[in-house]
């Protein structure tokens, strides 16, 4: 049991909101180098409902890399509390906050997403060998998701017989396939042209829509900006625009 | 399984560092068996030469003799006995032996030297000693019959000593079980050569019945020699002439009179000494070898595990447990280790199997001519043996020390954080 600074609820407690997939309440991250203390977030509240698709936006350095990997429980924050699928995983331990990304978040990296040594449809049903599926059972939910995204020939490809855009489309059915509860996209397009990156993000608005996923992605990227429905501004590790309005 | 197919292509994929690391593993494996098969080889044939002449692998004797051996420390021998220790599982053969130590002399010389009562038959067929006639020829039979001169035969260079030969006469003296000195006259009928210097240079073989008329021990032996089909069964045969006579396996504590049986560990401790020290000494190198592979292994998996960190953080951010990557890395060396050692165990049993048929040439390491060891003579030749052990031990602990060797690199990989790894922040 890990219990908050603020003497909150335990991890174990169940948020009655879960409509709301990611909260974020008064979080600062403070990272120390040596005798250098850099605070990435200064104080950070935010909501994001369920079935949204929302874009994080700002400088270089202004911190969205590290908001991300908060709600994805891959750091934990100085204060505050992050709340994903109704559950506080501000303090688990590193087994715990593996099998909670395994069980609730699905990823899409930059670049370098995929095993080298595996072909295409090997490295989209990972999440569920690591879930211990069967492999016919892995068959029906990777195959499909694969030909939805318009890789249903290249199923047999290693990552390095695939274009930028086909790697991140891989990685981009590896997070679907368990039905996360979020799927969390850090500069998903940066590596790809516009033309690459536009279709990458139309398929992502696609699935969102058809899968009711909630999708949370940084970006620096206008163009992508532009076709996002929801984008929130930060600046110097502060959230200083949240249009959700929009 | 995801572990065992991540580690072959990985491994697949850089052919060349993975094919010289596999090298470095087979050459020391096979290193291993190769010499694992010639150490055995050299010590069963030192004990199988010690054995099967003097001692067999195992003998049934009286408590007072395996303390001193005097010629009243006998057992009663009958068909009886004889037939209980021949039925025992592993027995192949059995010979009752008067053993008496006196002075055997030719004209002006004489050599103090043992006198070994045998019934030349089973005695042929226990030990390989008849075989050993260099000049005339092994015992009868029979023994001599009333007033016919006994016959002996002698070790080579006991002969040599004495500088008789076959057809010529001697004198014995020998300690008679009744305390008086026995003596008489013998007639050389042959000369044997064994390889092992504490017959050919102390030993004389006359009948059985003809010993006990010497030393007054009418229908007793001092020992039973047994021949046993397996060395290394030796003494759980032991064990069970043992309960089959209802005799003991240790003299400590036993009245003089009491039958104990003895396997060749305890008649010949000193050589059982020498194979203990041998393998442990032996076993130095082993770990020297086993050093060399596992460096091989650690330098392969560290570089691949540094190559591939980026590829690990993405592993362990979708969900993959810390262990679980653990464990796959420590498979992975499995896999590297275990393809090195069955190639390396396949390469040192094909050479070692060819030297344990044609043998190696110890006379092509120097210009001696014979080849002894704890007065025990080697053929020119020393044959390899391939046991199970000898195949199986070096594989197995080449997985051993794979995984030892993976495991570094593997707990290294295993606690990377997935977010500064994958930012590309660590170094
Ligand atoms: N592990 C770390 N150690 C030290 N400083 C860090 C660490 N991670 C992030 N920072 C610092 O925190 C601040 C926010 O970094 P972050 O990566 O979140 O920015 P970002 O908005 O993702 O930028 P970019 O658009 O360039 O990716 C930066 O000043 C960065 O140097
Ligand atoms: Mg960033």
């Amino acid at each position: 049991m890990t219990t908050t600074p603020g003497g909150a609820p335990s991890a174990e407690t169940v948020m009655d909101d879960a409509a709301q997939p990611i909260r974020v309440e008064g979080v600062t991250k403070v990272f120390r180098q040596g005798p250098l203390e850099v605070h990435a977030l200064r104080g950070v509240d935010l909501v994001v409902d369920q079935g949204a698709f929302a874009a994080l936006a700002g400088p270089s350095g202004c911190g969205k890399t590290t908001l991300l990997n908060l709600v994805g429980v891959l750091d934990t924050p100085t204060t505050g509390r992050v709340i994903v699928g109704g559950r506080d995983v501000s303090s688990l331990s590193r087994g715990e906050a593996a099998d909670f990304r395994l069980a609730h978040v699905g990823f899409v990296f930059q670049a370098y997403n995929l095993v080298p040594v595996l072909i295409a449809y090997e490295n989209a049903e990972f999440t569920l060998l690591l879930r211990n599926r069967d492999p016919a059972a892995r068959r029906q939910i990777v195959e499909p998701l694969l030909e939805r995204v318009g890789l249903g020939d290249m199923m047999d490809r290693k990552p390095h017989e695939l274009s930028g855009g086909q790697q991140q489309r891989v990685a981009v059915v590896r997070a679907l396939a368990t039905q996360p509860s979020i799927v969390l996209a850090d500069e998903p397009t940066a590596n790809l042209d516009s033309a690459a990156s536009d279709e990458l993000i139309d398929l992502m608005l696609e699935l969102n829509r058809e899968l009711d996923t909630t999708f949370l992605f940084a970006t620096h990227d206008r163009a992508v900006l532009d076709r996002t429905p929801w984008v929130i501004r930060m600046l110097d590790g502060r959230v200083v625009e949240d249009g959700a309005s929009r | 399984m995801l572990a065992v197919r991540l580690g072959i292509r990985n491994l697949a994929r850089h052919r060349w560092r993975t094919a010289l690391t596999l090298a470095g593993i087979a050459l020391s494996v096979a290193l291993m068996v190769w010499s694992l098969a010639f150490i055995e080889g050299w010590l069963g044939q030192m004990v199988r030469a010690a054995t099967s002449v003097d001692t067999g692998q195992l003998q049934v004797q009286t408590a007072g003799w395996a303390d001193t051996p005097r010629p009243y420390h006998a057992l009663t021998v009958d068909a009886d006995l004889l037939g209980t220790v021949r039925a025992v599982e592993g027995v192949v053969e059995v010979s009752p032996r008067v053993e008496l130590f006196g002075i055997i002399g030719h004209e002006q010389r004489s050599q103090v030297g043992r006198v070994v009562g045998v019934h030349p038959d089973l005695e042929t067929a226990a030990t390989p000693i008849a075989d050993g006639i260099v000049d005339g020829r092994w015992l009868a039979d029979e023994a001599a019959p009333l007033g016919a001169p006994r016959e002996v035969v002698l070790g080579e260079s006991l002969a040599r000593k004495l500088r008789v030969g076959a057809g010529d006469e001697l004198v014995v003296f020998a300690e008679a079980a009744d305390g008086s000195l026995g003596n008489d006259l013998l007639v050389v009928v042959g000369v044997v050569r064994t390889g092992n210097f504490a017959v050919d240079q102390q030993s004389s073989f006359v009948h059985i019945d003809d010993a006990r008329f010497l030393a007054a021990l009418e229908g007793r032996a001092n020992a039973i020699l047994v021949r046993t089909d397996d060395l290394d069964r030796a003494s759980s045969v032991a064990d069970a002439v043992a309960s089959a006579l209802g005799a003991s396996r240790d003299p400590e504590g036993l009245d003089e009179e009491e039958a104990v049986v003895r396997a060749w560990p305890e008649l010949l401790p000193g050589i059982f000494q020498i194979i203990t020290v041998s393998r442990s000494s032996f076993a130095s190198m082993y770990v020297f070898i086993y050093l060399v592979a596992a460096v091989g292994i650690l330098n392969t998996q560290r570089m691949s595990a540094l190559e591939r960190r980026r590829e690990f953080g993405v592993l362990v951010a979708v969900g993959m447990r810390p262990r679980r990557l653990l464990r796959t890395l420590l498979v992975e060396a499995l896999v590297l280790g275990g393809a090195g050692a069955l190639i390396g165990c396949g390469l040192g049993a094909a050479i070692a199997g060819y030297h344990a048929t044609a043998g190696l040439n110890l006379e092509l390491f120097t210009d001696q001519t014979s080849f002894s060891y704890m007065g025990v003579a080697f053929s020119d030749r020393l044959y390899a043996e391939l046991g199970v052990r000898t195949v199986v031990e070096p594989v197995v602990v080449m997985l051993g020390v794979a995984v030892l060797s993976g495991l570094w690199p593997a707990w290294t990989a295993a606690r990377l954080e997935p977010a500064p790894t994958i930012a590309g922040r660590t170094t």
